[in-house]
């Protein structure tokens, strides 16, 4: 491809916030002797056929590294199989790793009591599942508030809290209501109100929206997106959907049998995938949200400034495929990309436009 | 050779003819056991009508089998089995998918001599018993000795005996204990004034159950009170409210443990069985040994009935709690205490509750029974109905046993059959 002005978008510049969250090289390998298969794995190279067959254990998570930052949502993305709920389930010890750390805020989660582990789930990490997993015996606020009273607080504090989650996630009404009476978008926003009525540091969404209907899981994905904004934590969402990944990731891992094949931005993923498997997922979804003109434009050097006609279309470098086309449909030129400052940086013809809505560079 | 040229022909023939010739044999080389064993038999019964017909008999006796109704016998089985083996082999062989396809010819082959070999053993035993007019005695009957079984029994009534002689400061106490308990719970059922007991009663019903329970339960009462039951019902009660006090008491947390321990739960499972089958009666001598006779050995029986399905269903309602709910409690930091009780036992409430409603009915189906050792309330009744034939008196004392069991029954259940919430 061109030159192309990098990272333009959600990622900003400056100093990044500090790590909350990380995975250094985490095995999970399932099977009567996990560790024997793990050294046979490392020393012969193993692929994951040959383990089941010769050791009879099954690898979840192979080898997985990340780091999430503070605020940071960071999206998990694979088929199902995967190993991404396996992962997930390390973060608050549901699993132990069969080799690796676990870090929370620089702590190694590893070496905690099973008590700490306790502590941490219930006062750090809030959790919510794809089954929704409520209590079908408790109304709504009991469930909402079943984390705090794990806790051990008292009633009158922890309805009180919990009602003001359940206010957040707009269930408030719903309060003495029963798991059963609501539908499954509303039971998640239990789910996530459970989650959120502890103020957890870190949220982990393992596939949320999984089970609900396309309408509703985009309703959720924006309720969610609002409510992260104004609470600002680290989240970790799992999600085998690639359009999701991105509508809600500030960065994306994408896991294949196991292991983390691709880590990125968004518009990294989608511009650069590492490998054939990424770019198969990526070559199904619409790119006319994700790039922007300064991802498709032909740079202009600033001596051909000239050649440009007042009445040319132009367009902010940032601006996305969509508005390019809805330019292109009312006007014969080229669109002129134009700089923050106004200046005019490059030009996107229709060549480029459609090779750009097909992912492929200009030229190609 | 035959499995070879059987293999290749089935699946196009109506008949097998080569199965129709090697018989039950065929049917085995083909893992169809039911079709060997049905053939099998039939040739066998022919073989010795046959056998019967033609083998030299004794001076005098009568004229034994029927060679040709023996060969039309093993003719029709023969034929029967040519025609069903090609439609059976094809289904079965679909249900196995790729397995039967990967058998080799030489499983089919071992196993063809394995089944000849067994059969082989059947018929030739067979036969000999069947057809010689004088078998072997060693045929005729298990070989054994009295003395065997004689000597396991005293060796059992040793134990026992040794158990009522050395436990009897540990069986007194028990005795003792359950048997004040027995009076306390009699005390407080029978000689409360009649009026109260049935106010109790119905509000209970009423609280419990709702409209229509505690209309029935007035007619329930009102149908023990005039037909002079009142006090041999409410003995009854007594002694089944304490047995599934008993039962609740030791079956709830012995299920739980069940649930947490698939060992505990492997060891005690033939231990339930035998209870749960052995035949009350068998038990009810040595209860009478180390109990006494009265209401406390008919509590132990009663409580040796009807515990296993207390434990049992406790277990289920614990194991069938939802992983994901159970997994959900631990992402939120619950201890085991906080999972059993906040979340497993309420998920389980239902299958408990049910587990009280069995032991209620077992308990109630032992009140004749317990009243053999002179356990009184209504089954004394029944007993004397039995004794001197009356008919009519045994139906209406029966009749309050399944009106105790109904109200009971309604009032554990609660609201649950009506819909309402929980």
């Amino acid at each position: 491809m061109n030159a192309i002005p990098s990272q333009i978008g959600r990622s900003s510049g400056g100093a990044q916030p500090p790590v909350a969250v990380e995975c250094r090289d985490v095995w999970k390998i399932f099977g009567p002797a996990p560790q024997a298969a793990l050294a046979a794995i490392r020393k012969d190279k193993l692929g994951k056929a040959e383990v089941l067959v010769r050791h009879n254990a099954v690898v979840g998570v192979a080898g997985a590294t990340f780091a999430v930052r503070r605020g940071e949502i960071f999206c998990i993305m694979g088929l199902s199989g995967s190993g991404k709920s396996t992962l997930v389930r390390h973060i608050n010890g549901l699993i132990e790793p069969t080799a690796g750390e676990i870090l929370i805020e620089g702590e190694d989660i590893g070496r905690k009591s099973a008590g700490e582990l306790r502590q941490l789930r219930a006062q750090r990490i809030g959790m919510v599942f794809q089954s929704f997993a409520l209590l079908p015996h408790r109304s709504v606020l009991d469930n909402a508030a079943f984390g705090l009273e794990l806790r051990g607080l008292a009633r009158a504090d922890r309805e009180r809290r919990a009602m003001r989650v359940l206010e957040q996630v707009k269930l408030a009404e719903w309060a003495d209501r029963f798991p059963d009476e609501l539908s499954g978008g509303m039971q998640q926003r239990v789910g996530l109100a459970r989650a959120l009525a502890g103020d957890p540091e870190i949220l982990l969404m393992d596939e949320p929206f999984g089970a609900l209907d396309p309408l509703i899981r985009r309703q959720l994905q924006d309720q969610f997106l609002e409510l992260s904004r104004g609470l600002s934590k680290t989240t970790i969402f799992i999600t085998h959907d690639l359009d999701e990944a991105i509508r809600l990731g500030s960065r994306i891992a994408i896991m294949r049998d196991g292991e983390i094949v691709q880590t990125g931005t968004p518009s990294e993923i989608v511009r650069k995938p590492a490998d054939a498997y990424v770019a198969d997922f990526v070559s199904g979804l619409s790119r006319l949200k994700l790039l922007r003109a300064g991802d498709i434009m032909r740079a202009l050097p600033a001596a051909a400034t000239n050649g440009i006609a007042v009445d040319w279309p132009r367009a902010g470098i940032d601006s996305d495929l969509d508005r390019l086309v809805d330019l292109a449909a009312e006007s014969e030129h080229p669109i002129v990309v134009v700089s923050l400052e106004g200046t005019p940086v490059g030009l996107v013809d229709k060549r480029a436009l459609l090779r750009g809505i097909q992912g492929r560079a200009p030229d190609g | 050779m035959a499995e070879h040229t059987l293999a290749s022909t089935s699946s196009q023939r109506w008949l097998d003819p080569a199965a129709a010739l090697i018989g039950p044999i065929a049917a085995g080389a083909h893992e169809l056991w039911a079709l060997m064993a049905a053939t099998a038999f039939l040739e066998l019964t022919g073989l010795v009508l046959m056998g019967q017909a033609f083998w030299p008999q004794l001076e005098g006796a009568d004229p034994r089998g029927s060679w040709l109704g023996g060969l039309l016998l093993i003719v029709l089985s023969r034929l029967g089995l040519g025609l069903l083996l090609p439609p059976l082999r094809h289904s079965a062989a679909r249900r196995r998918g790729l397995r039967a396809s990967a058998a080799a010819d030489g499983s089919v082959r071992s196993r063809a001599a394995g089944a000849a070999l067994l059969l082989g053993f059947v018929y030739a035993l067979s036969l000999m018993r069947f057809v010689l007019p004088e078998p072997p005695a060693l045929l005729m009957r298990f070989p054994t000795d009295p003395g065997i079984a004689n000597a396991v029994a005293s060796w059992i009534d040793l134990a026992v005996g040794g158990l009522v002689d050395h436990g009897r400061g540990f069986f007194n106490a028990i005795t003792v204990g359950l048997r004040s308990a027995l009076n306390f719970v009699e005390t407080v059922f029978v000689r409360t004034p009649w009026p109260a007991t049935a106010v109790v009663v119905l509000l209970t019903a009423w609280r419990l159950a709702g409209l229509r329970t505690t209309i029935f339960a007035a007619a329930s009462l009102a149908y023990m009170g005039l037909l002079g039951l009142w006090e041999p019902s409410l003995a009854t009660l007594a002694l089944v409210a304490v047995s599934v006090l008993i039962c609740v008491g030791i079956g709830i947390p012995a299920g739980i443990a069940t649930a947490k321990s698939p060992r505990l739960r492997r060891l005690l499972e033939p231990v339930l069985d035998v209870m749960q089958t052995l035949p009350t009666f068998v038990y009810l001598i040595p209860a009478v040994a180390l109990f006494s006779i009265g209401k406390p050995p008919g509590v132990i029986a009663t409580v040796i009935f009807a515990l296993p399905s207390m434990i049992r269903l406790t277990d289920l309602g614990i194991r069938q709690v939802p992983g994901n709910v159970r997994e959900a409690a631990n992402a939120f930091g619950a201890t085991p205490w906080q999972l059993l009780w906040k979340v497993e036992l309420p998920l389980a409430m239902h299958s408990i509750r049910l587990g009280v409603n069995q032991t209620i009915m077992m308990s109630l189906s032992m009140v004749v029974v317990a009243a053999l050792i002179g356990a009184g309330g209504l089954g004394e009744g029944v007993m004397k109905a039995l004794q001197f034939l009356k008919t009519g008196q045994g139906f209406i004392v029966g009749f309050a046993i399944v009106l105790c069991a109904m109200v009971l029954d309604r009032l554990v259940r609660g609201r649950e059959g009506g819909g309402d919430r929980k």
